[in-house]
């Protein structure tokens, strides 16, 4: 399985953050491993719809997060925008980028 | 080549009319041409007298209604994304011993007085609205955010970014997007984006001049300074003063801010860029508040606040478009002296902001030339070419202005040019 997440935006926006990451779950520990693909079921994550969260208008500063799983012959994309109010989506958005910052360079 | 002359038939090819031939036109011009050359110098006294009746003073309040109302409301989210989560600090309370609380109870004091007292506003939409911001939220979150609503603070997670309530300019940030959201309503993508950036970043780097008692000159222009953790390489997230220069760090990369329209980027990530070419706008600001000298919040403040509230300002506005009602708010609020600084500021970024078509700002700048002076200058008459203008007299610049009426009349575009510095469309057809 393979998991890429990239943001976009942000007060911040620094480029280099933001470019996307790819965490191939059988190259990581296999526990991480498997909490990421635990965090997929709970969130119904090929079920969810291209984009979530609703944005009121005039925002400002919100990240978008890109989230695709490749899984066999499954690919889903997800734009996720804060605030996340699901609490196992925002736990997903939060393991992947910190398992995904451990193989940063 | 096709000349113009100040009076038909003649054959004169300098660009200053010799005085002889101006008394034939004082005897013989059209009236019309008598009429407008006698217009524009009436102009020009009533345009002086209006310069010194306008000292640098606040607006008049332009819209809402009532007594001020601050009224803060602090929140924690308690790491949570529960909006707003639990109030923490209210107006009037004392510290809450919580930093981010304090720090955003006290940010958004100061950037509600700095919109109250300079600006004449009252809160976000003018009619006294609540600053509600909440802290503390999501795990090590990091980022700051307006949602429309309220303003939304992370804590960083202590690697790469601090606490984001650590900069007094973040605060002024977040709530001047709740400003532009209730006044031009600049769509958050592209350059109207970039602006809509740009603003937040000006009011910003305002409410922390102005909370420190700094000058132009004194300022850091910073956006998030100390908000970047230690061991980055970096002093912010943004320079104003020299876009570009605020990180170059090998987690982060470098600080991808263009300082000139020419190394705009084009991208589709964070709405178009929003955040990266917003260092061009937020250059022309600077650029604007050190000419101007002072009190930025006085000076350009005071010109970009009056943009912002621009019916003329449109939703889709480009930097060009947001220039230009600069350029004419400066000249109404301060004169023609300061507006051009601004142009100056624009075209120092790349953005060549349209001149200013009428008589009195002709007149202005050929008064540069009624005493003896080193300055360079060409004029340009329609498929007449550059010609350099000499030394002049206050005759010759009537002379001038009488060739300029000359060949205006006869719908010829003129531009005057003076030290490589701006272009002056005097008159067009
Ligand atoms: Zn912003």
């Amino acid at each position: 399985m393979e998991i890429a997440l990239e943001i976009s935006g942000g007060f911040a926006a620094i480029p280099k953050l933001s470019m996307p990451m790819t965490i191939e779950t059988d190259k990581i520990d296999v526990h991480l491993a498997d909490e990421l693909k635990s965090l997929l079921e709970q969130t119904s994550f090929f079920d969810q719809p291209e984009s979530v969260g609703t944005t009121k208008p005039g925002s400002a500063d919100l990240m978008t997060y890109i989230v695709t799983v490749r899984d066999g012959g499954r690919v889903h994309t997800i734009r996720i925008t804060d605030p996340i109010t699901d609490p196992s989506l925002q736990l997903l958005i939060d393991r992947i980028q910190a398992i995904g910052r451990l193989k940063r360079p | 080549m096709r000349h113009l002359h100040a009076h038909g038939g003649g054959g004169c090819t300098c660009f200053i009319i010799p005085p002889h031939m101006l008394e034939k036109i004082a005897e013989n011009g059209t009236a019309d041409q008598r009429e407008k050359a006698r217009q524009a110098l009436s102009i020009d006294r009533t345009f002086r007298a209006q310069r010194v009746a306008q000292p640098l003073q606040a607006p008049d309040r332009i819209q809402g209604a009532g007594a001020l109302h601050k009224n803060r409301r602090t929140y924690t989210a308690n790491h949570g994304t529960g909006l707003p989560g639990t109030l923490v600090r209210s107006e009037g309370q004392g510290a809450s011993g919580d930093v981010a609380v304090d720090e955003a109870y006290d940010g958004l004091g100061a950037t509600f007085d700095l919109y109250a007292q300079v600006y004449g506003r009252n809160s976000i939409d003018d009619n006294g609205m609540d600053l509600i911001a909440t802290v503390h939220y999501g795990n090590k979150y990091n980022n700051a955010f307006w949602n429309g609503a309220q303003m939304v603070f992370g804590d960083g997670d202590g690697t790469i970014f601090n606490r984001f309530t650590i900069a007094i300019d973040v605060e002024g940030h977040e709530l001047t997007h709740g400003v532009t959201g209730a006044t031009a309503a600049l769509e958050y993508h592209d350059q109207p984006g970039a602006l809509n950036e740009s603003v937040s970043d000006c009011f910003g780097s305002l409410v922390k001049q102005r909370s420190l008692g700094q000058t132009a000159a004194q300022a850091d222009w910073l956006i998030g300074a100390g908000l970047l953790a230690a061991g980055i390489h970096g002093v912010a997230l943004r320079s104003m003063k020299a876009p570009g220069t605020a990180y170059d760090d090998p987690l982060l990369g470098k600080d991808p801010q263009p300082d000139h329209m020419s190394k705009y980027v084009n991208t589709a990530s964070d709405n178009g860029g929003v955040h990266i070419n917003s260092g061009i706008p937020n250059k022309a600001f600077y650029l604007t508040a050190v000419a101007i000298g002072g009190n930025s919040w006085d000076g350009a403040g005071k010109i970009w606040y009056k943009t912002l509230l621009d019916s003329r300002l449109t939703k889709t506005a480009q930097f060009l478009d947001f220039a230009n009602l600069t350029v004419d708010n400066a000249n109404s609020l301060f004169g023609a002296a300061v507006r051009d600084k601004v142009i100056k500021a624009w075209h120092d970024v790349g953005i060549d902001v349209a001149p200013v078509l009428s008589w009195q700002y002709n007149k202005a700048v050929l008064s540069t030339f009624t005493s003896p002076h080193q300055t360079n200058a060409w004029a340009y008459i329609q498929d007449n070419g550059w010609r350099k203008v000499q030394t002049l007299t206050p005759d010759g610049v009537h002379n001038m202005f009488t060739l300029l009426t000359e060949s205006q009349s006869s719908g010829a575009k003129v531009h005057v040019y003076v030290d490589a510095a701006l272009i002056y469309q005097a008159y067009s057809a």
